[in-house]
Formats: structure tokens, sequence, C-alpha cells
């Protein structure tokens, strides 16, 4: 049994605000931390004091040559993904990095050729793809029950985080937002090969708060929407297939079927009504529960992807998601950058209507 | 060679400067602005003036030297975190890469061996060994020291010219507080009647500052040391026991002789997890002094393989001669 191999050896790099959420996740995958890096020795040892961590480094390759992880999760500032990530590769570490996986496809490039080199996988943090609604849709999808798929949409209403390193990114806030709704959508469109996208400032500010993206992809056309004025936050994704219309809401955790009844009329219209409320209160119920309960914990999505990381690493089953992927979502985002005037690692300082 | 001490004044960096002096190494010293350095000056030692806090106001005062021995830190009970953290944690990497930059032969941090965890009565405790798993209850001091090792031990686990040496207890007539180890709670009852909370079994990680500073000395000038990590005691087998009976024996030259009553640690811990709660659900947060205490009570050796058979260290001043020399500095 896998359980009885040695564990993997993990390392962490970058001790933010979102190592904790994988600490946990590797803990309970039954992985070994071996050791964490951050380029501040006071925040690698608070991060350390904190989770009783024992080893902490100022340099990835200290981590690397010190400690010999099988695996590295890079949880760094976006625009430094490469460089550590790169490091990891060429030594034949296994890497997980956080989304999005690169800024510029320069730097995609430089980890898939580390990571053929190195003979490692490398794979990208997008995480709400295992969230258990969204590996529901996704079942739907690739077992045909949503008859051909038509369209997709997927809307983002929220605030920026207020990251040191969010001047830093293309797309200013926006650049922060767009990576769940973006690969969450490409997850259906398939590659896409022409996009139109208009950003809108409302709040006398000079950097867009609100974008719009239309994109013809492979299997279906795509609209993606990010706001940072609606309220309250709201994350969703449609799916319109010929037989089916799907809805996720990842805030709630919950997936609605539309469907249609073959039923004499005066029953058939009320039934979708009747039907969507059900399947609504029954998953509000378990997903409660399995909260309450301990069962499921903020991020499950994240839990999952690592778990087949790892799973991977031991040779059972593909990388949770493939470098061509990660690499589309990181050339869409880049084409959007461009469409909107914010190309070349600027922000958007004007929108382009 | 020219040696640079931090602590050069202080209890310890003294008998350093004394043993490179010995050697006829040309010794230059960190010390602060109110330390005392006349003697040091007559001995013929450089010295620097400045504080481990504000090492950058310094300039590369680290230029030309051979080895730097690192055994400054602020070691009082009080102040707050950032505090340890600029003199003790700070400092210690400004040093290491200050000094890697100049290219110096190597760099020598003193640790301590107050840094591990000691999860169960009876563990083996050797350079690899875990730190405390709680180090914010442990005090700013060992805290701090936690965060340093640290450090060092990155540098010196990645191939640096740097060593780490993690001395157990010093003692020492000239020791600014308790000379003598006593135990870790003691208390002095009547006549020559102590009474010392632990179990005549338990171990005693101490070293004479001698012994102590020809290990840290043998650690710089050592060939194909770089890169290693020493804990140092100057007997790993010695127990309460027998320490207190050497205690004993030299008293007993002088006079009167020594009583030990032991009370376990064991005794108290029923109290101490009681008040440990009261305080967790008054005060919300954990009690350091609860943790402090468990962990004294846990028995712990400490290996000293490596800095016998690597360094060909040995202490140099026996138990009973350490123990009359301390107490005939005090008397």
């Amino acid at each position: 049994m896998a359980n009885q191999e040695k564990p993997l050896k993990v390392g962490i790099v970058g001790c933010g605000v979102i190592a904790e959420t994988h600490l946990g996740y590797i803990r309970k995958a039954g992985a070994q931390l071996v050791g964490v890096v951050d380029l501040s020795a006071a925040r690698a040892n608070e991060f350390a004091d904190k989770y009783g961590i024992q080893r902490a480094y100022t340099s990835v390759e200290s981590l690397l040559e010190v400690e010999r992880p099988d695996a590295v999760h890079i949880l760094t500032p976006p625009h430094t993904h490469a460089d550590a990530a790169v490091a990891a590769l060429e030594r034949g570490v296994h890497t997980l990095v956080e989304k999005p996986l690169a800024t510029e496809m320069v730097d995609v490039e430089r980890m898939r050729k580390a990571a053929a080199a190195g003979g490692a996988i490398l794979t990208v943090d997008h995480n709400r793809l295992f969230d258990p609604p969204m590996l529901e849709a996704r079942r739907v999808f690739a077992e045909g029950e949503l008859g051909d798929i038509v369209a997709v949409e997927s809307f983002q209403a929220g605030e920026a985080s207020r990251r040191a390193w969010l001047s830093r990114l293309p797309g200013g806030g926006l650049g922060d937002l767009i990576p769940h709704p973006l690969y969450l959508q490409l997850a259906f469109t398939g590659p896409v090969g022409a996009l139109e996208a208009y950003a809108l400032e409302r709040r006398g500010s000079n950097e867009p708060e609100e974008l719009r993206v239309m994109m013809r992809g492979e299997h279906c056309t795509g609209s993606l929407t990010i706001s940072m004025n609606a309220s309250p936050p709201l994350n969703t994704l449609k799916l319109y297939g010929t037989k089916m219309t799907v809805e996720v809401n990842l805030n709630n955790m919950t997936i609605v079927k539309r469907r249609e009844f073959n039923l004499p009329k005066v029953v058939a219209k009320p039934m979708p009504n009747l039907d969507e409320s059900r399947q609504l209160i029954s998953q509000t119920v378990t997903s409660t529960l399995n909260f309450l309960t301990g069962k499921v914990r903020y991020y499950p999505g994240m839990g999952e992807l690592i778990r087949r990381f790892y799973a991977a690493i031991r040779g059972e089953g593909e990388a949770p998601v493939s470098v061509v992927d990660a690499a589309e979502v990181v050339r869409v985002t880049t084409a959007i950058w461009e469409r909107i005037g914010a190309a070349n690692g600027k922000r958007p300082v004007r929108a382009v209507g | 060679m020219r040696a640079f001490v931090t602590g050069g004044s202080g209890f310890l960096g003294r008998y350093i400067v004394k043993r490179l002096l010995d050697r006829g190494d040309d010794v230059t010293v960190l010390a602060r602005q109110s330390s005392d350095t006349a003697a040091l000056e007559a001995a013929g030692v450089k010295i620097v003036r400045g504080d481990l806090a504000s090492l950058d106001s310094l300039g590369d005062f680290l230029d030309g030297q051979d080895v730097v021995y690192h055994a400054g830190a602020r070691v009082v009970s009080y102040g707050d975190w950032q505090e340890f953290h600029d003199a003790n944690v700070a400092a210690t990497q400004k040093l290491i890469d200050m000094a890697l930059k100049v290219g110096v032969r190597r760099f020598v941090y003193v640790s301590s061996l107050g840094i591990f965890d000691i999860p169960e009565a009876g563990v083996t405790i050797t350079e690899n060994s875990d730190y405390d798993h709680q180090p914010t209850l442990r005090g700013h001091y060992t805290r701090s020291k936690i965060h340093a090792d640290r450090i060092a031990c990155e540098a010196a686990r990645s191939g640096k010219p740097v060593v780490v040496v993690r001395p157990g207890r010093i003692y020492g007539h000239d020791h600014p507080s308790l000379p003598l180890f006593m135990g870790r709670v003691k208390k002095k009852l009547f006549g020559n009647t102590w009474v010392v909370v632990s179990r005549p079994g338990y171990f005693v990680p101490i070293a004479f500052v001698e012994n102590a500073a020809d290990a840290v000395v043998r650690a710089g000038i050592k060939e194909g040391a770089d890169g290693k990590i020493f804990n140092v005691i100057d007997d790993s087998d010695l127990t309460q026991k027998e320490y207190f009976a050497a205690l004993d024996r030299v008293e007993k030259r002088h006079g009167r002789g020594l009583r030990i009553l032991y009370l376990p640690v064991g005794l108290f811990i029923p109290a101490v997890i009681a008040a440990a709660w009261a305080f967790r659900i008054l005060k919300r947060r954990k009690w350091a002094v609860a943790h402090q205490l468990r962990r004294s009570g846990r028995n712990a050796f400490y290996s000293t393989d490596a800095v016998r058979s690597e360094l060909g260290w040995e202490p140099q001043v026996g138990l009973e001669d350490a123990v009359e020399l301390t107490l005939a500095g005090v008397r």
C-alpha cells in the first residue's frame, strides 16, 4: 500500500498567507515537511515557530541541496515562480506552483524545459477545478450528460487581495483575480482561438475594476466577468449544453443542474424549480455537515489537487493540471492584458472600450 | 591568524580571547561602548566599539580577518522580542553574510544546548535533533537562539565555511549570575542543605567555561571542520548524583559537606497541568512556565561523540578541579 511506503519529502518555498493552507494538506496527505524557504529569515523562522517546523532556509538552492526533497510547493509572488521552479525541476524535484504558473510565456517555457530536462512533474495549483461541485461539473461534461457544450460563463465578484507584490503583477488587482475564473472556463472551452476584452474603471482610480472577456474556444464560446464592485462576493460558473444547464456556485459549494422533464405541461412547468430547490437544499445540508464535522476544510480542491500531485509522483495517475493547460491560462491572460492595453507587465492604466 | 571575537568581553568570550592570545593570534574584539575592556587592551587586544543590534553603522570591520568567533548575544532576562531578535538573530545573519562576503576562512557561531525539543524522558539528543517544537513558550532568549541557530546551520549545511558550537550550561567563577550549576530549580534550605527539583539519575548538561572555550577555538582552527555542528558538554554520562557528590567532596575539603534533597518534577505535574489550564482559560494563551517545567522534568542524554571524534576535544579540566576553581574564584 502507498501509505506504507516512505513518506514523500516535501519543501515549502514562500511562507506567505497561503503557506499555512498548503502545510495543512501536506501533513494530511502523509508527506514529511523537510523544510521551508523564505527570503526573509525572520518570516521563515516565525512560520517555523508557529507550526513546529525544524529547518528553515533563505534560499531555494540551500533547501534543495541540503534536504533533497522529492517535491516542492512554490508559493512565492507570481513573477518569482519561474526561478524557484526551474531550480527545483532541473534537479528532478517535482514542483507544484501556486497560480498563476507564471506571468509571462517565456517563463512558462523555461519551466517546461527544466521539467523535461529533470524528468520532474510540473503542475499548478488550479485548486478550484477540484472542489467537489467542480469535479461533478467536469464529470457531467466528460461523460456527455450535458450533451454538446454550447457556452460557458464564469463570474467573479470580489476585492483583490492587498499583497505587497500586486504592483509587480501584470493586470494589477485584475491580475490577482483572473486566474480562478479563467482556468475554470478554459477547462470547458478548450484552447482559445480569438478573444475580445473590455475593462472599465469606476471608482476614480486609474486602474480598471471591471473586466469582461468574450472568447471563442475549440469546444464552445466563453465569457468571463470580473467585478471588484459587485457585492456580495460571488464565484459562479455556468455551463450551457444541449441537454442540460449547470450552475456551479463556489461560494456555497453547490452545483445545480437544470434539465427538461418529459411530463404533461401542467406538471412540467414547476418541476425544474422544484428540482433545483431540492438540489440546493440537500447540498446545503450535506456541505454544512461536512464542514462542521471537519470532513471538508477551506480550499477542499487544494487538498484533492495535492493528493493527486503526490499520487502522480508515486506513478499513480497523471499530474492534476497539465503544463499545456497551465500554459494556456498564462497565454490567454497575457492576450487579455494586450487587448486592454496592459501589455509588457504594465498595469492597465487606461480602460479601452 | 587574525581572529575577530564578538562577545569578547563577556563570560565565555574572555576565555576564548585568552586561548587565542595564548596561540599567538592577532585578536580583535567587538565590545559595547559600556564594556570595560581595559584588561583586554592591556593584553594587546584591539577593540571595535559597537553593538550587535546596530552592526550596519560599523562598516567593513571584518575585512582581513581569518576566523570570526561569534560568541556575543543578548543574554539578559528582560526586554521585548524585537531587542532579542535584533541582537541575536539579525546580527548573526549580518555577521555571517559579511564574513562570507569578505572571504574569512571560517565563521564559528556559539549557539546553545537549550534549543532542543525534549519530547519524552530518556531521549538522546544529537546534533541533528529537533529544535523545541514550541519556541514561543521558551522565552525570548531561547527562541532567538533557535532562530539564529537555524540561520547558522543553513549556512553550515549548505557548504559554507561555518561551524556551529552548542555548549551546555557553562559555569565558572566569573559567570555573571550563577557561577556554579545548582540544578534548574533549587532552594537553599538551611546550612548547606539544598532542595533540587530533579532526580539523582538525571544527566547534568554542563561545561566548564575553559573547556567550552577550548571547543570553540578548536572549531575555529581544525582543518576540515567546515559545515560541522557540535554539541558540547564535559561529560555526557554525568548524573545529578555524581555531580553533587563531587561538589560535596570539594566542600568537605573546605570544612562542611553538602546535603541534597531531590524533589522530582513529577510531583508538581498535576498542579502544573491544573494551573496551565486555568492560565489558558483566563489569559487565552499557553502558559510558558508549564512548558518549561514539563521539559525540565524529562531526562535527556546529550551525545558529544562528534566534538570528541572530529575536533579531538576532551575536557582539559576535570569536574572536581573545575568545581574547585569555580568555588575558589567566588571565595
